[in-house]
């Protein structure tokens, strides 16, 4: 197996009491360096992830989950040592195999950002509504369009340290997504997707974003572009 | 028929401003202006209501009632938009703010010892300390 501790895990968390344990344990088992960025959560979720022996940073209030990406990735990017930053979810959605292919290929391949795709291979696991709302949003999306990406709102990324420096995420809600790819493609980062399992269950199906939220997120950017 | 371009315009120039450098000590100048001409319009009106009238009409609008409320609505559109800004605003500073306390308590606090994960090939002896805090 390769030596991954020159990658960090950003984990934004928000009451994942229940499950981050072990999502964390799992995680660490190929990923030993995550930091969770506790967004203020009201539950042990901050103990349960120190437990699983992940660095824990606690935003004293609660800001969204932009703001805790921004957190972490300030966080792990100026760690000694650390190559390589990944955002993962904290819901249990992500797979640490997916991340490994992700990470292989920025070691291999001149690149500065992987997206995680749902989009490419096998997409019958996910739900029919989120297919079609997902696939809108690219399709809408200029520079997700330009990009040449199929998965705009996709939690999964990596990136090298270089790029994880130029990243500012100023949405802490929910626009980040878009944001990121933002800045993405203004620094003209070299980018690709690697095709990625959701694993979608009834827990992070109840704590994903409803569909409502794409109109924060329309909103959110619109405003942000012009700001 | 002066009143439709007048509302157009007022209307532009909120969006222009909102959109264009906010917070800054011109903006914020423009704001008195903008406050400062509103209050005599306010006193002016107050105090010769029939003036009003003819206004109104000179600019076709109609009743004085009818140019005050066009004008209530252009400034509550107006205080909207510039409180929505200020707003976006702080929420970016308190961002920022929490971020910094964050990051310097997590720095402070002695690194957490890794616990022992379930496979035994992974134990993290080097997990980078946070030393140079």
């Amino acid at each position: 197996m390769t030596d991954q501790r020159d990658v960090w895990l950003v984990v934004p968390m928000y009451n994942e009491t229940q499950v981050v344990r072990d999502v964390i344990l799992r995680a660490r088992r190929t990923f030993p360096n995550v930091v969770c960025v506790d967004d203020g959560s009201q539950d042990s979720s901050a103990a349960e992830a120190a437990a699983a022996g992940a660095v824990v940073v606690r935003h004293p209030i609660n800001l969204g989950q932009g703001a805790a990406l921004q957190t972490g990735i300030e966080y792990a990017r100026n760690r000694p040592g650390a190559r390589y930053l990944v955002t993962f979810d904290a819901d249990g959605q992500h797979n640490a195999d997916d991340v490994s292919r992700m990470i292989a290929r920025l070691r291999t391949e001149p690149l500065d950002v992987v997206l995680g795709t749902r989009f490419q291979g096998n997409t019958g696991h996910i739900p029919l509504l989120k297919r079609l709302v997902l696939r809108t949003v690219v399709m809408v999306s200029p520079r997700a369009h330009r990009l040449k990406l199929s998965d705009s709102h996709n939690g999964l990324r990596a990136m090298t340290v270089e790029a994880a420096r130029r990243i500012n995420l100023q949405s802490n809600g929910m626009a980040h997504a878009d944001e990121f790819v933002d800045i993405v493609d203004r620094a003209r980062m070299r980018v690709a997707e690697e095709p990625v399992t959701i694993n979608y269950t009834d827990y992070s199906m109840s704590k994903g974003q409803s569909l409502l939220n794409g109109v924060n997120i329309v909103v959110d950017s619109a405003v942000r572009r012009r700001s | 028929m002066f009143i439709k371009p007048l509302l157009v315009i007022a209307l532009l120039v909120i969006g222009l401003v909102a959109l264009r450098g906010r917070g800054t000590n011109r903006t914020s100048a423009y704001l008195k202006i903008a406050l400062g001409l509103f209050f005599t319009f306010a006193i002016y009106s107050v105090l010769f209501p029939e003036q009003i009238t003819q206004i109104a009409s000179f600019i076709g609008v109609g009743r004085g009632t009818d140019l005050l409320l066009y004008v209530a609505v252009i400034g509550f559109i107006f205080f909207t938009v510039f409180t929505y800004a200020k707003f976006k605003d702080l929420e970016t500073r308190i961002a920022r703010l929490a971020r910094a306390v964050a990051l310097a308590s997590a720095l402070q606090e002695p690194p957490l010892l890794p616990v022992q994960p379930p496979e035994p090939s992974l134990t993290t002896e080097s997990e980078p300390t946070e030393q140079e805090a």
